[in-house]
């Protein structure tokens, strides 16, 4: 068990690594450069403050030597300055992040009090008609792409006046329950798809649980139907969720990106959206790389959860 | 085995004939590829197979032939879109602006005044193309990784699957932010983000059945008679791991439309005047309340050949995985 966990440890350092040389790598690739990028078409009339601009970010030294600078920099936790106001990357990223973690695990919470149930639900009913029902609503959940389904509730919530904010996000340490308020609808667009993921795998687990040898034992020994399900039939289909949760991360992340510009919201995707939209490299070097770490730690924290909770597993 | 063994099985292959043995050896599917010779021999036989697991396949699954047909459907519409006389999608009219849905504009007028409709079909259009191209392409870059993967073991297998775990940490999304950032926003963006999100998972689907067809009898044999590994590969194990990547390429068709409608939202994927999907939903938000079918259209269409693409892809994993048989 020891070695696995540090062997998976080892392989999500070795990954984030390997994110952060690919992100350095592209960035390297932008045509122009960041001089370029920075001074816009008079660069080539201004060779001074190009070169001021080159030795300002270390541009003059062999590649490795800058890589090996910026990795050591990012390792302390220093993302860079931002081109367009000056701050430390870092800073504004812990700053937004708060956002961005609380939309992902209010999703990921919805998708679990959702899910679980009705996945639950469809599994123990297999082929009747609430888990032919259950099951054509998770397929719809996981067909409606995340920005459209807040596009309609915009739309349905606009023009019906019901009463929940739309583009007016409030800090929670400002207005705390208009700040919940504001979180209602960006949280259904992106949880909804990871509800329907949820709900199809707990469903698949239950079904194969259902036909393992340790049920019809109990059901043998005559335990009560309910019992049967509750105790283990549920018990050991919730196993998988733990992986799920971390797969869907990945999913939220990225619709974080699109829910977060949709609904105005401070977070990180939308600091990114605005990164690249206005050619601030730093900043989109740093969002994407921070975004990429959160998937790797949860992925990491998934399977070492699912390590811990399945006693069948012996490493 | 002997020299002897070898030679004299060399000579039955280079006529065709071992291609027998190596059908029937084949666990995976009933049609495993003959040699050269015999699989023109074969070839009625196998046709018919496959119509007959057409067959089968609608017989079993009326969700699946709807679905099925709802795509087709939409591909027509793709494919002869220019000429189904819906109207040219640029054509700005001043009294369209805004129009309601009438009979001269089914699904009303845009903010300068195009029509809906005749943006919707060039829109799936674009979508459609870009998404079955990325995903084919993925397919094919991320189904040979995992052949080799699978196939070599040891030192390649661990560095393509490092690698894959690199590629499958960035979410899509973010990947398209640092795409867009490298090269400016655009449809070829919006390709390589998609192929390069989804190589991972095709490499993983296919590495898994390659390490099982690799321990079979008929590829020691194909090995034993002397072909070369590419040929291994491309003709004893690849046409045995069909099934499990083409469930996987209906996903990713999904997963394609989901990602470039995202990013075209965004404003990262296809620039104006052309429009897809997404920039049509994308320019639908902004007019919601004035125009409401701008975005309502697209938005259900996309949402809709999605759910098509979804349905078939769950029909064909029932339909092919005997486990799920029954489910």
């Amino acid at each position: 068990m020891t070695r696995y966990v540090v062997t998976r440890i080892a392989t999500a350092i070795l990954t984030t690594l390997g994110v952060a040389t690919i992100v350095f790598v592209a960035m390297r690739l932008v045509p122009g450069g960041f001089a370029q990028t920075i001074l816009g078409p008079t660069a080539s009339q201004n060779q001074a403050t190009v070169a001021a601009i080159e030795a300002k970010y270390g541009l003059n030294d062999p590649p490795l030597v800058q890589y090996g600078l910026w990795l050591r920099n990012a390792v302390q936790g220093d993302l860079g300055t931002s081109f367009r106001t000056q701050t430390s990357v870092t800073d504004e990223i812990v700053r937004r992040c708060r956002v961005t973690i609380e939309l992902t695990v209010f999703a990921t919470l919805l998708s679990l009090i959702v899910g679980i149930p009705l996945g639950v639900y469809a599994g123990l009913r297999r082929n009747g008609p609430g888990d032919i029902g259950t099951r054509l609503v998770a397929l719809v959940g996981l067909s409606v792409p995340d920005f459209v389904l807040g596009t309609l509730l915009i739309y349905v919530v606009s023009t019906r006046g019901i009463g929940l904010p739309i583009s007016a996000y409030a800090s929670p340490g400002d207005d705390l329950a208009q700040h919940f308020k504001a979180m209602v609808l960006p949280t259904l667009s992106l949880g909804l798809a990871a509800t329907a993921v949820v709900i199809r795998v707990i469903r698949s687990g239950v079904v194969e649980v259902l036909g393992e040898p340790f049920v019809t034992t109990a059901r043998a020994k005559g335990l009560a139907p309910r019992i049967v399900a509750l105790r283990h039939v549920v018990r050991a289909a919730l196993i998988p969720t733990v992986t799920i949760v971390g797969i869907n991360m990945g999913y939220l992340l990225g619709g974080a990106v699109l829910i977060e510009e949709l609904f105005g919201l401070p977070g990180l995707g939308r600091y990114a959206l605005q990164g690249i939209l206005s050619r601030d490299y730093p900043v989109a070097q740093g969002t994407v790389i921070v975004g990429a770490l959160l998937f790797v730690v949860a992925n990491l924290m998934a399977d070492l959860a699912y390590a811990y909770l399945d006693p069948r597993i012996k490493y | 085995m002997t020299a002897k063994d070898e030679a004299s099985a060399r000579v039955p292959a280079a006529q065709g004939t071992a291609g027998g043995t190596v059908r029937d050896a084949s666990p995976v599917r009933g049609t495993a590829p003959g040699e050269a010779g015999l699989s023109r021999l074969a070839m009625p036989e196998r046709q018919a197979r496959r119509s007959n697991s057409l067959r089968r396949f609608v017989r079993r699954s009326p969700i699946g032939v709807v679905s099925a047909m709802l795509l087709i459907g939409a591909l027509v519409v793709a494919l002869v879109g220019p000429w189904l006389g819906t109207g040219d999608p640029e054509a700005l009219t001043a009294l369209a602006m805004f129009a309601e849905p009438s009979a001269d504009y089914p699904m009303g007028g845009d903010y300068l005044g195009r029509s809906v409709l005749a943006r919707l079909v060039t829109g799936l259009r674009i979508s459609l193309a870009l998404a079955v191209v990325s995903a084919l392409l993925a397919a094919a870059l991320g189904a040979l990784f995992g052949l080799v993967a699978g196939y070599a073991g040891g030192i390649v297998d661990e560095g393509i699957g490092r690698f894959t775990d690199i590629l499958f940490a960035f979410p899509t999304i973010l990947l398209g932010l640092l795409v867009a950032a490298v090269m400016d926003p655009g449809t070829p963006g919006v390709v390589l983000t998609i192929v390069i999100a989804t190589i991972p998972v095709f490499a993983r689907v296919a590495r898994g059945p390659t390490l099982s067809v690799r321990a079979t009898e008929y590829t020691t044999a194909a090995r034993v008679i002397g072909a070369s590994p590419p040929r291994i590969l491309f003709r004893y194990v690849l046409p045995n791991i069909t099934t499990p990547l083409l469930v996987q390429l209906a996903f990713t068709l999904s997963g394609a439309l989901i990602a470039e409608g995202g990013l075209s939202f965004l404003g990262l994927g296809v620039q104006p005047p052309q429009a897809s999907l997404g920039s049509l939903i994308r320019d639908g938000k902004t007019y919601m309340e004035l125009a409401p079918w701008m975005m309502l259209f697209p938005g259900l269409t996309l949402a809709a050949a999605i759910l098509a693409i979804n349905l078939l892809g769950d029909e064909l994993q029932q339909f092919t995985d005997p486990r799920l048989r029954g489910r």
